[in-house]
């Protein structure tokens, strides 16, 4: 008892909010691994996805299909290896939201939450983890098949600038639709929808110079289609392209800003209204 | 003040139904006191618990903790601990360790990592854990998660600790010590304590005050002592012999001359003519009572093996008060009279 009260005694420090973004992600990836076959299975899966394009693109380098010369499917190993990471960040907040209430945990999250904190740490947590699958494919590609790209420390730094911008127009997707699943306490499945389109129109299996009329529209909507379009840029260009880089990256950040501010306006109103309601949770 | 509500009321609305499940609540909770919160289910004991942890907002009326108010939630949950009356610990991570589960809730919290350690580990020695540390919750038995929900309810120090059945699931040495760490923390710290239960003795142990609330409104807020003598009467015990014995001359006898009613009664043992009855003054005080019955058996040559005064168990007290609350809503359902002489019930 004596050691209890002692450790009480002293004066609580409080801790940051990185501390706070570090603990959420540790937790997660804690979680996820104590979940062993369910991660393993989903890291097969995504190294075979992968290494299954980067095959075909190996095999004939000749062979057309729709128009298209199979050394495109080596190009698209960048889309298919980020399309894996970006699906994390728009499924991982709303995702996680959802099954905080379907688990139970959600009330008592519920008093220390915030909302920014959560999104950035749970998002974080899961890119971490997709990234290994990633990692592991871009090894066997490297070995096997001489993938490989010589690029510059400033071309390094854009693509961390573009990857954060990437992952963030996810995330704030993702909880614009956090929104809907703490109004209605469950998934509106939208998540899915937009992984889907982002999947087939946003450049990674097939060019959007393909693309017309309101597929084109669509492809033009999504955040990733303007990162993938940067990203193969630096990583196949001659040159660096300033003018693109900037229009591409003034995208990124306004659709940042524009859908993080309604999606945090709309979080605080399915707050404000589950608490008027008394929806929070089972308890 | 420590915990102030003034006009409390919450109307859920369930299906264009309007509920009422606080009804112009007043509760002035002062700092360092320890206060029991009593009632039914669906009296509305939860919903005041979630509205002073910021789950749900008040339809009208004003709350105060620690002189914040409850719709300055960020401020409010920094300074609350709190413990929801579950079972099976649904709100923590089954998928995490016992620590990393308290060290992930104290670091949102806002407690140093340090800090959160060292108070995580010392409770976890407390309450004989230590072993399970590194056990994922979903290991763990009913009585063990409920452990980690107390700790992780304490760990960040709260000024106000509002508790929903805490030691649900708890064995009965580990009970002893969740009451004695939690007077501890009463005293030692001041924290001030608002603990909702079903275990009576818990609560009488436990509370300087008593709260019971019905219906969305509260019927009695006094100290135990005083809650016990209000409602519930004392009454006599005696277990006594007496051959030749008829009921009905007892009866009668009981109320002529010691001014007193039967209100239980049974054959102890019929063929040595041995009987229990519980007798409820109502002329006379309970000593006078004692006395006058104690002649009473002795002189129509009976032997008396027990007699004593009954003083009410909060458990009696508690089902007594809504028993009159009931009666005071619907008045011809049943007499005073007749709620009275429903068998009493012995304590835990």
């Amino acid at each position: 008892m004596i050691e209890i009260l002692s450790s009480f005694k002293e004066e609580t420090k409080r801790n940051s909010f990185i501390a706070r973004i570090g603990a959420i992600s540790i937790s997660r990836i804690k979680m996820t691994l104590n979940y062993k076959s369910s991660y393993l299975m989903v890291l097969v899966l995504n190294i075979t996805i992968v290494f299954m394009y980067f095959f075909f693109g190996k095999l004939n380098p000749d062979m057309e299909i729709f128009g298209l010369n199979a050394t495109y499917f080596e190009y698209c190993i960048i889309g298919l290896c980020l399309q894996m990471i970006v699906g994390t960040s728009l499924g991982t907040a709303n995702g996680n939201i959802n099954n905080e209430i379907a688990s139970g945990t959600w009330s008592s999250l519920f008093l220390q939450f915030n909302f920014l904190e959560y999104s950035i740490g749970t998002t974080a947590a899961g890119v971490f983890l997709s990234s290994f699958s990633i990692l592991i494919v871009l090894s066997i590609a490297f070995l096997i098949g001489n993938f490989a790209f010589s690029i510059t420390f400033q071309e390094v730094l854009l693509i961390l600038l573009i990857f954060i911008l990437i992952l963030a127009s996810h995330m704030v997707i993702s909880m614009l639709f956090t929104s809907f699943t703490i109004f209605y306490q469950k998934d509106s499945g939208l998540v899915s929808l937009i992984y889907q389109l982002t999947k087939t129109f946003s450049g990674i299996l097939f060019p959007i110079a393909l693309l017309s009329g309101f597929p084109l529209f669509i492809s033009n909507s999504l955040p990733f289609t303007y990162g993938l379009e940067t990203l193969h840029m630096i990583l196949f260009s001659d040159s660096i392209q300033w003018k693109l880089l900037a229009y591409n990256c003034s995208i990124l950040l306004g659709m940042i800003t524009v859908i993080g501010i309604i999606a945090y306006v709309l979080v605080f109103l399915s707050l404000k209204n589950v608490k008027k309601n008394g929806k929070v949770d089972w308890y | 003040m420590s915990i102030e509500i003034s006009s409390l009321s919450k109307i859920f609305n369930k299906r264009g139904k309007e509920i009422t499940a606080l009804d112009n609540v007043s509760l002035n909770i002062k700092e360092g006191e320890f206060v029991g919160l009593l009632g039914p289910n669906g009296a509305g004991k939860t919903t005041l618990t979630k509205i002073l942890t910021t789950l749900i907002l008040p339809t009208s009326g004003d709350v105060y903790v620690d002189g914040i108010s409850i719709h300055d939630d960020k401020q409010i949950r920094s300074i609350i601990g709190s413990v929801f009356g579950e079972t099976g610990g649904r709100s923590l991570y089954y998928r995490l360790s016992v620590f990393d589960n308290l060290l992930f809730y104290s670091t949102l919290s806002g407690i140093r990592k340090t800090e959160a350690k060292k108070r995580i580990n010392s409770l976890l020695h407390f309450f004989d854990l230590e072993d399970k540390k590194n056990a994922l919750i979903m290991k763990l038995s009913t009585g063990m998660k409920a452990k980690v929900l107390l700790i992780r309810s304490l760990v960040p120090f709260p000024k106000v600790l509002l508790l929903d059945e805490p030691t649900l699931g708890f064995d009965a040495e580990s009970s002893e010590k969740a009451k004695e760490l939690l007077l501890e923390f009463n005293r030692e710290f001041g924290t001030t304590v608002l603990l909702t239960s079903h275990n009576f003795s818990e609560m009488d142990d436990l509370t300087s005050r008593l709260v019971l609330i019905d219906k969305g409104q509260i019927i009695q807020d006094c100290p135990p002592s005083i809650f016990k003598e209000s409602a519930a009467q004392h009454y006599v015990r005696v277990i006594f012999n007496l051959a030749d014995f008829h009921y009905k001359s007892f009866e009668d006898l009981i109320r002529y001359s010691a001014g007193a009613e039967i209100s239980f009664f049974r054959e102890e043992d019929r063929e040595n003519f041995v009987y229990e009855a519980k007798i409820k003054p109502s002329k006379f005080s309970l000593n006078e009572t004692i006395s006058r019955i104690t002649i009473l058996i002795l002189r129509t040559g009976g032997e008396i093996y027990q007699i004593a005064p009954h003083i009410p168990s909060l458990k009696e007290s508690f089902l007594a008060f809504l028993a009159i609350n009931n009666q005071k809503e619907d008045p011809k359902e049943r007499t005073v009279e007749e709620i009275f002489n429903l068998p009493f019930q012995e304590e835990e």
